[in-house]
């Protein structure tokens, strides 16, 4: 990395950084050890030459393995020491990929190891990481030169498997290109062609033209019948695919007004117009023609997908227009911007969206006739109810705390690609109406967080359905089922321990354990997670638990656990330990560590 | 005329490697082509041809832009043959240009800057036209070190030798791309001609920390000094590498790690403000270009709160640049040391003021840049705000300033005079010496555009190089204005400030060194005389075409 010499530093800054370095602080004044080892190959068993291992931070405590795999640093103060592993082509070896939809938690694990004088070997082991590559091919013979190559990968999030994009770049002179880095886990990789020029196309009223549609490798249309690329121990994927030069035509649609009136023309509808919404009895105005002129338009396929073809919103003739190949496709438009306060009233702090989607198949012509409406997206509400066993708390009442309540989260659903960062779509106290965020119309898992102490999830619906199990549905035109959060105040609280000979502080790397406490009843909330390690007393005490019976995990790596998917968690090499939890109790549980 | 994307602009985002589409201006939306298009009958139309081989180039693009090079008019797609027709085009300037992967985006008889517009109308012959399109080439290769395994993310930086017939020879640093996890590496989209590649990179295991005076030396406290290809260290040795129009070179490179060297330095008091330093900079010079070094800068420390430590560099000639006002010191880093903070020469503040030639108003924000006159040190650039501005620290040498108006149409301001301490100088040229300067710097805000005919034994000259000669010598070459004949022989020269010059027209002149005035003088007495002055208004057009000559 390129230092900046005309970087500023602050004399305050480095100061900490320099004590850290001459005055580490040895738990006992023994004099310096010895540590020394081997590191392994996790998927040969080899010995793994040239690894750099590392002590403590900057301190340039640190060696190369030898041809051997062997290491020895000297000068390494007694006591707890953190080590960090580095090797290029190869990552820690501290997450568990034997646990299905497992990741590497980032800076959650880190070899501590305890250092005394006349120790052992310390031995490690890093995992080699996994590439893929390949040659994009153009069907008209040109070398496939910067092609835009996105790869996609399997992820969990809120113990929920998605995919999302991972890294985009471009190929080379000769078609080819290189993901490299990669953690074990499943695939996927999309080209399209970034040279087409849309716009030019569109400005010099072209109907039609020859360009490459996007493709998922092998030779697929669509993510749905994509090729999933399983890497694992250090694999290098060559993935080859040709884009196919075919005619785009022109998808032309007039956008409409919210009252339904064609907007042809900006004389129609004079700038500066105001319509009034209402929105919980309070009118909002909206400047509708500045509203339209930030329209958004997208191309997505019928289930929601953002496609890679971008459309071009006119604001002078209010029209959309796009160059697509064959296939059926939604155009969906939005724009949104901070809605004005009301006159006299507060602030809103939602955004106004106005939202308008049609559908369109393309087949060897031109589409011109389309017509979109624009409407305003209908913001719902949210009821959030407390069941309550005991009075509330006096110092909790009312709403002024601003650190405590509810926060809701969207995420779009579907096995389909997440090409939207989760949004806020609620927030606020813990009791009474919340105002939501409006939604486009889609599927959305809902996460919440519960911020206020001894308040827990009870349930989450729209109408009859379980948020934590459905998605809530936002059909065409923003209609939603009513939401209802009921919490409740008898919680429960589970301590969990490690077994007494895990406990116990000795020489050599200190093992750390994933806890994992999944509700058997679906909730929304995140299943709780910690880890526990001898030297931070090998205990947790998890609250604001819901009653009922959970089934607790524990490993002996990082592991982002699955935990809404109960086929994943039965395919877990362990049953996990049961336990019921009954309202305001607090439970036990040593729990049961794997066996290396 | 001139290249409407500001040509060495586009020239630079081409070569960066990322973009090898045409680049346009953002396009403004046209709903359609003007209705007069449709009665009119013009065509732009011909081959594509492949430049080196002459092949017929298939699929290329081909966008007729407007005179201003705004906006693309119309566009068409070359057919198996290569050839292409854009139709229903009204009588007018188009600039043609033509992008195709694997091929230099360029414009109808390009050279450098400049292209020849396709003009229309009446008895313009514009259906015939031969496309040149030259293949773009292919720099690549794989860096490794001397354990044989491959550096990744090391930074390797390209260079081009200047246009062989230039005055000031020099390798100019166009891009620089980063190795990926195999150490490759790759430039794409290049113009063919004399290139250089040299390479930056932090070992993966290096350890730089400052070891205790007492320990023993660090081994893994390495540096890899800058290297060229074929893997030499030093500057003299290394290898240029001719890349021919389409053509792919390797270029694979060793770097060979040695022990890192530690400077301390006792930063003066005065440079400390508040609690933060002034600007401290370690660069290094490659093929003349002033680059960062790789370097990581530690301290203070409360035990000693003045002292720095520059740790992890390699052995080589520095630059330190470092104090207020700034001391730029030549460091030949052999063995690690201590640094007087006092040593090396004063790069002293350069400030003034700037006033037009006639006294009417200036733009409020400008650009200046300095410029060393002999062409081997980097440019110093500062913004003058109503008609104030300082350079920070100029080293003392020989300096040529010019400057533009920012904002929307950067228009070049013609620097006629600088004044030290009372005392005026004709042109641009300025000596920095180891004192403050104050200047009192005056452009031409002139905007008269110099308009004409090329032609030769009675026809139109097209693609004739055109140079305005400034008679004052002094004025050469701040004052020279050049352009390229349209295909009908006409031509503008923009920005011209009052002067007394001569207009000449150089067919096939591309090649000269057009910025010796010895090779211009040549032809001047076949040259038009023009007189601008400051009522001579928005254009001036020349009352008799001028005879292109042969080169």
């Amino acid at each position: 990395m390129l230092i900046g010499l005309a970087l500023v530093l602050t004399p305050k800054g480095s100061s900490a950084q320099q004590q850290a370095d001459n005055n580490p602080a040895p738990l006992s004044s023994a004099p310096p050890a010895t540590l020394h080892g081997v590191v392994k190959n996790t998927a040969t068993g080899q010995p793994l030459p040239r690894a750099l291992v590392s002590v403590g931070g900057d301190s340039g405590l640190a060696a190369l393995t030898d041809g051997d795999g062997r290491f020895e640093i000297g000068g390494v103060s007694q006591g707890p020491n953190v080590v960090t592993l580095t090797k290029p082509g190869f990552d820690d070896g501290t997450d568990d990929s034997s646990i299905m939809g497992s990741i590497l938690g980032t800076g959650s694990f880190t070899h501590n190891v305890v250092v005394v004088a006349g120790m052992p070997d310390v031995d490690f082991a890093m995992r080699p990481s996994n590439a893929i590559h390949g040659q994009i091919q153009l069907s008209t013979g040109d070398p496939g030169e910067n092609i835009k190559v996105t790869l996609f990968e399997r992820a969990i999030q809120d113990g929920r498997a998605m995919w999302r994009p991972r890294d985009t770049r471009p190929t080379g002179a000769d078609g080819a290109y290189r993901f490299a880095g990669l953690p074990d886990g499943v695939y996927a990789v999309t080209a399209v062609d970034s040279e087409l020029d849309v716009a030019q196309m569109l400005t010099t009223s072209r109907s039609e033209v020859d360009w490459f549609a996007a493709m998922y490798y092998p030779d697929a249309r669509d993510f749905s019948s994509a090729g999933r690329i399983r890497l694992a121990g250090g694999q290098q994927v060559q993935a080859n695919f040709m884009l196919v030069r075919e005619p785009f035509h022109l998808v032309r649609a007039a956008v409409a007004s919210p009252n339904g009136a064609a907007v042809g023309n900006s004389a129609s509808l004079p700038k500066g117009t105001m319509i009034f919404l209402t929105k919980n009895g309070a009118n909002v105005p909206l400047e509708i023609q500045s509203v339209l002129s930030g329209l958004e338009a997208k191309v997505t396929d019928l289930d929601g997908r953002l496609l890679p073809y971008r459309p071009q919103y006119d604001a002078g003739s209010h029209t959309v227009r796009a160059l697509l190949p064959d296939g059926t496709y939604s155009l969906r438009l939005s724009a949104s911007r901070p809605a004005p306060a009301p006159p006299g009233g507060t602030a809103f702090r939602h955004n106004s969206l106005m939202t308008g989607q049609g559908d369109v198949s393309v087949a060897g012509h031109p589409v011109t006739n389309m017509r979109i409406a624009v409407a305003p997206a209908p913001s719902d509400s949210l009821q959030v109810l407390v069941n309550r066993t005991q009075p509330q708390p006096e110092s909790l009442s009312g709403t002024s705390d601003s650190n405590t309540g509810v926060y809701i989260s969207a995420t779009l659903a579907g096995q389909g690609v997440v090409d939207q960062a989760q949004g806020e779509f609620a927030q606020g106290p813990t009791q009474g109406m919340l105002e939501t965020n409006p939604l486009a119309p889609g599927s959305y898992w809902l996460h919440t967080i519960v911020a206020e102490r001894g308040l827990c999830e009870s349930s989450f619906t729209a109408g009859g359905a379980n948020m934590a199990r459905e998605p809530f549905v936002v059909a065409p035109g923003g209609s939603t089922a009513p939401l209802t959060l009921t919490l409740r105040d008898d919680c429960a609280s589970l301590k969990v321990s490690l077994p007494g000979e895990n406990a116990g502080i000795v020489a050599g790397e200190e093992p750390a354990y994933t806890v994992y406490v999944v509700p058997d009843a679906d909730l929304t909330t995140d299943a709780p997670v910690a880890t526990l390690r001898a030297s931070t007393g090998g205990v947790h005490v998890f609250n604001n638990l819901t009653p009922g019976s959970y089934h607790v995990y524990t490993f002996t790596a990082a592991v982002n656990l699955e935990y809404h998917n109960h086929d994943a968690l039965a395919a877990l090499p362990t049953p996990g330990q049961q336990i019921t939890l009954s309202p305001g109790d607090t439970g036990s549980l040593v729990v049961e560590v794997p066996q290396p | 005329m001139t290249n409407p994307a500001r040509g060495g602009l586009m020239l630079q985002v081409l070569l960066a490697g990322a973009i090898s589409a045409i680049v346009l201006p953002p396009a403004a939306t046209r709903a359609q082509v003007p209705s007069t298009a449709a009665t009119a009958g013009y065509r732009i139309a011909g081959r594509v041809v492949n430049s080196v081989t002459g092949e017929a180039v298939p699929g290329a693009t081909l966008s007729a832009f407007d005179e201003e090079g705004n906006q693309v008019f119309a566009s068409a797609i070359a057919d198996q043959e290569g050839r292409f027709s854009i139709d229903h085009v009204p009588a007018g300037k188009y600039p043609l240009s033509a992008s195709k992967r694997g091929y230099l985006t360029g414009y109808y008889d390009q050279h450098g800057d400049f292209n020849s517009a396709v003009v229309t109308g009446e008895g313009q012959d514009t259906a015939n036209l031969v496309f040149q399109f030259t293949p773009s080439g292919v720099l690549r290769g794989v860096i490794t070190d001397d354990g044989g395994d491959p550096v990744e993310g090391a930074t390797v930086m390209l260079f081009k030798r200047s246009d062989a017939t230039a005055t000031a020879q020099h390798m100019r640093h166009m891009t620089n791309a980063a190795t990926d996890d195999t150490g490759a590496y790759e430039f794409a989209g290049l113009e063919p001609g004399e290139y250089m590649v040299a390479v930056q990179a932090v070992a993966w295991y290096a350890q730089n920390a400052t070891a205790s005076p007492s320990a023993a030396p660090n081994p893994l406290d390495v540096a890899y000094p800058v290297t060229y290809f074929d893997s030499t260290t030093d500057e003299g040795a290394a290898q240029p590498i001719t890349l021919d129009s389409g053509a792919r070179e390797e270029a694979d490179i060793v770097l060979h790690a040695v022990p890192a060297l530690h400077f301390t330095m006792r930063v003066p008091a005065q440079t400390i403000r508040g609690d933060r330093f002034a600007p401290i900079e370690m660069r290094q010079s490659v093929f003349g270009n002033e680059i960062s070094a790789r370097t990581a800068m530690r301290g203070p420390s409360p035990d000693s709160p003045q002292m720095i430590e520059f740790t992890g560099l390699a052995p080589g000639r520095y630059e330190l640049q470092q104090g207020e006002p700034a001391h730029i010191l030549q460091l030949n880093a052999v063995t690690s040391g201590e640094i007087d903070p006092t040593a090396g020469t004063l790069a002293p503040p350069v400030s003034g003021t700037l006033r037009t030639s006639n006294g009417t108003a200036l733009p409020d924000e400008i650009n200046l840049v300095l410029a060393p006159a002999d062409g081997g040190h980097q440019g110093v650039v500062a913004g003058a705000h109503k008609g104030r501005f300082q350079f920070d620290a100029v080293p003392a040498g020989e300096w040529t300033l010019a400057a533009t108006s920012a904002g929307g149409a950067a228009q070049s301001l013609s620097v006629v005079g600088i004044s030290t301490a009372g005392k005026e100088t004709a042109g641009d040229r300025l000596t920095v010496a180891d004192r403050p300067l104050s200047l009192v710097v005056t452009v031409s805000s002139a905007s008269t555009r110099v308009k004409g005919f090329a032609r030769t034994g009675g026809k139109a000259a097209p693609g004739a190089m055109i140079v305005l000669v400034p008679r004052d010598a002094s004025a050469w070459p701040s004052l020279a204005r050049r352009d390229q004949s349209d295909t009908d022989g006409s031509f503008g020269l923009a920005d011209v400030p009052a002067g007394r010059y001569t207009v000449i027209a150089i067919e096939d002149g591309w090649k000269l060194d057009w910025q010796n005035r010895d090779v211009i003088a040549r032809y001047l007495p076949g040259g038009e005389p023009v007189t601008i002055t400051d009522q001579s208004g928005a254009v001036v057009q020349l009352a008799r075409p001028v005879e292109a000559v042969a080169r």
